[in-house]
């Protein structure tokens, strides 16, 4: 009965794996491995709406060795940038329409904006300042004065407020209405692109690769592309989680059935062996998804290295019902592990609950992936196994004459004093509070990706600046406040050093209200109103009615300035449209971009001093790493305790001790080593010692739940150990640094588990 | 922006029947850049009735580029390096940069005419030869670039045995004639002001 009912189970586990799995149930964005951050102080929704357009940014480089073939190049592969619909925004060519809508943005506001040189000469020396400046113009053979604008702007002076707004990259050129850049002797064509949707997105992702296989250099060796932008780390990253995560899961299950193979010589019994590995994945994944409604892809690696876990029930029930063992039946067999695998349950369940009181979401994935998968093996075991395995198991007696040196030699020695084990873990205390090293930065969740790396670092050579993952948030009570602050933090910045960097800023674009007033009065007094400027050009040898069609047009106008409205529905506007995120709650917000800057600290004394806010989302999650590692840290003991007052009513207060003392010194033992042979450990380093001390409780659940010494309980510890080994040493191999810590501090942890329990924990009757 | 900028204040014209000069003619007739020359500038400005005429003299380094300092009517000193263009501050008699991108692409064309490096010519113009006339070779240089097409329509270069004349012609109509004379081709042609003037680029 209960075996149905247990298949009933499995079936809606199956139904309910099938209608949760889409699409898009799988993520790879690191950040939703993250926390939401509270910071009541910005709008988080729009500041992380404009975080996702910053990640959806494409670069391309098309490099040729002159300007014509890099053009070619990019004229070549952009119809199929287009034609892929994988972006939402190409920007290639800057047409000469386009220009000409640029340069309208200003016209109507042109006698309200000066160039800063041009309103200090004009307070400074209001008689000759222009007369000065027009023949200077004249003299000079590179002002560009001609004709046309001698007619329509006679000093220039729109043009040089023109020249003076923000220019971008200082590095860029522009020929034939491409961005260009000059370095190491090449051409290279710059186009930005942005996705149309979110760079995490697996058939996004997908679409990329495909793009990516499709661009042509042309067959020539000095022409290249290279291609910079957050998906490619995404893209990466996934391909590199998916190898792994097949290398991890195939490497475990072909070491587990050798293994299986090797002592039981049963060939017909491997798929039996494998049920619980499998019923505990469908299990794992259904509940996990059913209660997050996607998976991260490293919850979803460190699900597979459950594999390893999962088979120590089977294992534990073979052995005991094997010739090792001294049942008669396979329901004898059962009732003999059964308390054991019960208190394993309980005792490891409470190991990986502490991981979900971190509020990282990643970290409850794994918790319940763990709980809901060892609960899966553990029911396939009770309710499935004794059933499909009747007759007792043969140990090859190879094993049996291996485990019984092993048993002989833990006969002879005497109990290890627990005064000695006491001392030993206070000392390996010490040890490990003073070589300890942590790393709590945000890299260790992405895989070192070399080739990406050194891409990336060439294309900031040829562009000579990157723009920076921080940013501030400027806020205030009305535009015209947000725009002022925003004014202040700007001249702040850049008082920091010219060359520190680059500041992107709406506010940079048109000057103050009283500022372009000024500036008005400024032109109607010394254009307009000045009766002695037709005298002076005369004097200097232009013709008197040189100025007549300025005069008339300035004399004709009022006084409008430019704001904030206004700049943001001009065509120029429009493209830097994302740095107002508008009104949020009665208050309004802005964003200040960054190029280039490296001192985070003088930019975090900035944010302080004047009350905005600097985001910087890597620093954040590095924060939040050291934050979550520290508060484990410290919850280590209390899970320890946890687990002893358990298991003291069942083994009492002294054996208690020894019980958990075992995977305590395992576990700080695998510390020692991470801090002395890697040199750090990071959050990641940490669950893997809970895990460790989750599975290696169990071994010594094991031990003093057998009866004498069990040949059956000690094979099954070893296989056991053997089979997580194989599975998480492998994940001690990954190129995520975080998995790799997690792997090698289980896999240490599970060695010194294998080594030190037998020693410190005895059966109960031996 | 720029390039609209561009467009619209460079300026320049004219046409003639050409034929592809030969490199080593033209190397020939570009052989001996001078180091110091007298100059007189002819603007002329369809807007205006009669052209502005300014003279001074030029100083030319090849590897850092030229100062350009016009003395009639008023004194102003530029210098027009191939990484920008500076002035001379009057009262401070210091090089103070002029960060202003059209001045700075308009006087990369200009100094790369007065360098008469070819090769550096022949990057961004077509070089046609044009009838000789009178003993005088000339050359017409056509822009390859789109934007500088649109502000430039040719550039003239002429000379008996080394170039003499520079014809800006732009397609606005207006253009700017450079004369050379008294041109000195050795290091000793500076004196001390010039000198001073050179190492302040």
């Amino acid at each position: 009965m209960r075996q149905l009912i247990w298949a009933g189970v499995i079936l809606l586990l199956g139904i309910l794996l099938y209608s949760s799995l889409t699409e898009n149930s799988i993520k790879t964005n690191l950040f939703a491995l993250l926390p939401d951050e509270q910071n009541k102080n910005i709008p988080q929704q729009a500041v992380d709406a404009y975080s996702e357009k910053l990640s959806r940014k494409v670069i391309y480089l098309f490099t040729a060795n002159n300007d014509q073939s890099a053009i070619h190049l990019a004229e070549l592969n952009i119809p199929k940038l287009e034609k892929s619909q994988l972006y939402s925004d190409i920007k290639a060519k800057v047409t000469d329409q386009e220009l000409a809508a640029y340069n309208q943005s200003f016209e109507s506001y042109q006698f309200s904006l000066l160039s800063a040189k041009d309103r200090a000469g004009l307070i400074k020396q209001p008689s000759s300042w222009l007369i000065t400046k027009l023949t200077k113009l004249l003299i000079s053979p590179v002002s560009g004065l001609d004709s046309n604008s001698l007619s329509n702007d006679p000093f220039l002076l729109y043009r040089d407020y023109l020249t003076e707004l923000p220019r971008g990259n200082p590095k860029a050129q522009l020929v034939n209405g491409y961005t260009l850049f000059h370095e190491n002797n090449q051409s290279h064509v710059l186009v930005l692109t942005e996705l149309a949707n979110g760079a995490f997105i697996q058939n996004i992702q997908d679409q990329f690769s495909q793009l990516q296989s499709e661009l042509n250099t042309g067959g020539l060796e000095q022409q290249t592309i290279k291609v910079f932008g957050v998906i490619r780390y995404a893209l990466q990253n996934r391909e590199l989680a998916e190898k792994e995560m097949l290398a991890i899961g195939l490497g475990s299950l072909i070491g587990i059935m050798l293994i299986f193979y090797l002592v039981f010589r049963r060939l017909l019994f491997l798929p039996i062996i494998l049920l619980p590995i499998a019923i505990g994945g469908l299990s794992a994944f259904s509940v996990s998804l059913f209660i997050f409604g996607e998976l991260h892809l490293i919850s979803l690696v460190f699900g597979v290295s459950l594999i390893g876990v999962s088979i120590d029930y089977a294992l534990h029930y073979c052995c005991s019902h094997s010739n090792l063992s001294n049942s008669n039946d396979n329901i004898q067999a059962l009732t003999e592990v059964r308390s054991a695998l019960s208190l394993g349950l309980v005792t490891s369940s409470i190991g990986y609950l502490t991981l979900s009181i971190a509020d990282f979401p990643a970290l409850r994935q794994m918790a319940a992936l763990a709980i809901a998968g060892l609960a899966g093996a553990y029911f396939t075991v009770l309710f499935w196994l004794p059933t499909l395995i009747k007759k007792p198991l043969k140990v090859q007696p190879v094993f049996i004459s291996l485990v019984s040196v092993w048993i002989n030699w833990l006969r002879d020695k005497k109990p290890v004093s627990i005064w000695f084990v006491v001392l030993l873990v206070v000392v390996l205390y010490g040890l490990n509070y003073f070589s300890k090293n942590n790393q709590d930065n945000v890299k260790i969740l992405r895989a070192n990706l070399v080739e990406l790396e050194i891409i990336d670092k060439y294309v900031q050579k040829v562009i000579g600046e990157f723009p920076n993952s921080q940013f501030f948030v400027v806020s205030g009570k009305s535009k015209h406040e947000t725009i002022k602050n925003e004014r202040e933090l700007v001249k702040q910045i850049r008082q920091i050093d010219s060359g520190a960097g680059r500041v992107y800023a709406l506010s940079d674009w048109f000057p103050d209200y009283q500022q372009q007033e000024q500036n008005y009065n400024l032109l109607q007094q010394n254009i307009s109103q000045n009766k002695t400027l037709g005298t002076d050009l005369a004097k200097a040898g232009l013709p008197e009615g040189l100025l007549d069609k300025y005069r008339e047009k300035l004399s004709g106008s009022n006084f409008t300035p430019m704001n904030l409205d206004v700049f943001l529905n001009s065509p120029l506007g429009k493209i830097h449209k994302h740095l107002w995120l508008g009104e949020v709650e009665g208050q309004f917000y802005s964003i200040v971009s960054l190029y280039g800057y490296k001192d985070l600290q003088i930019l975090n004394s900035i944010a302080d001093e004047l009350s905005v806010s600097l985001i910087d989302r890597s620093a954040s999650i590095s924060n939040l790493l050291a934050k979550y590692r520290v508060t484990i840290e410290r919850m280590f003991p209390l899970v320890l305790l946890a687990i002893f007052i358990i298991l003291s009513f069942r083994f009492g207060l002294h054996d208690s001790f020894r019980v958990v003392s075992a995977p305590l010194l395992a576990a700080m033992l695998s510390f020692l080593c991470l801090n002395i042979i890697v040199g750090s450990y990071n959050l990641f380093s940490i669950f893997g010692l809970i895990i460790t001390i989750a599975i290696s409780i169990d071994y010594a659940i094991f031990i003093r739940e057998s009866k004498g010494y069990s040949k059956g309980t000690y094979l099954a510890i070893s296989l056991a150990s053997i089979t997580t080994i194989l599975a998480l040493g492998l994940l001690s191999l990954s190129f995520t640094p975080a998995l790799s810590a997690f792997g090698l501090s289980l896999l240490l942890g599970v060695l010194f588990s294998l080594v030190l329990t037998p020693i410190i924990v005895r059966p109960k009757t031996s | 922006m720029i390039k609209f900028i561009l467009t619209s204040c460079l300026l320049f014209l004219i046409g003639i029947s050409t034929v592809s000069a030969d490199d080593n003619q033209i190397k020939l007739f570009l052989a001996e850049p001078f180091l110091k020359a007298e100059f007189t500038k002819i603007r002329k400005l369809k807007i205006l009735s009669r052209p502005f005429t300014t003279s001074g003299k030029v100083l030319f380094l090849p590897e850092k580029g030229l100062v350009w300092e016009t003395l009639k009517p008023i004194r102003d000193v530029l210098f027009i390096g191939y990484d920008g263009v500076g002035q001379l501050d009057k009262e401070t008699s210091k090089l103070v940069k002029i960060d202003n991108p059209i001045v700075k692409s308009v006087s990369m064309v200009f100094v790369t005419i007065i360098s008469l490096d070819l090769d550096k010519i022949k990057q961004v113009f077509d070089i046609n030869m044009a009838e000789s006339n009178h003993g005088k070779q000339k050359y017409i240089l056509l822009p390859k670039d789109e934007t500088i097409k649109k502000a430039i329509r040719q550039i003239e270069i002429s000379g008996k045995k080394r170039v003499e004349l520079i014809n800006i012609i732009e397609n606005g109509g207006d253009s700017t004639l450079v004369k050379f004379k008294n041109e000195k081709f050795r290091q000793d042609a500076f004196n001390r002001d010039e000198l001073k003037l050179l190492e302040m680029m």
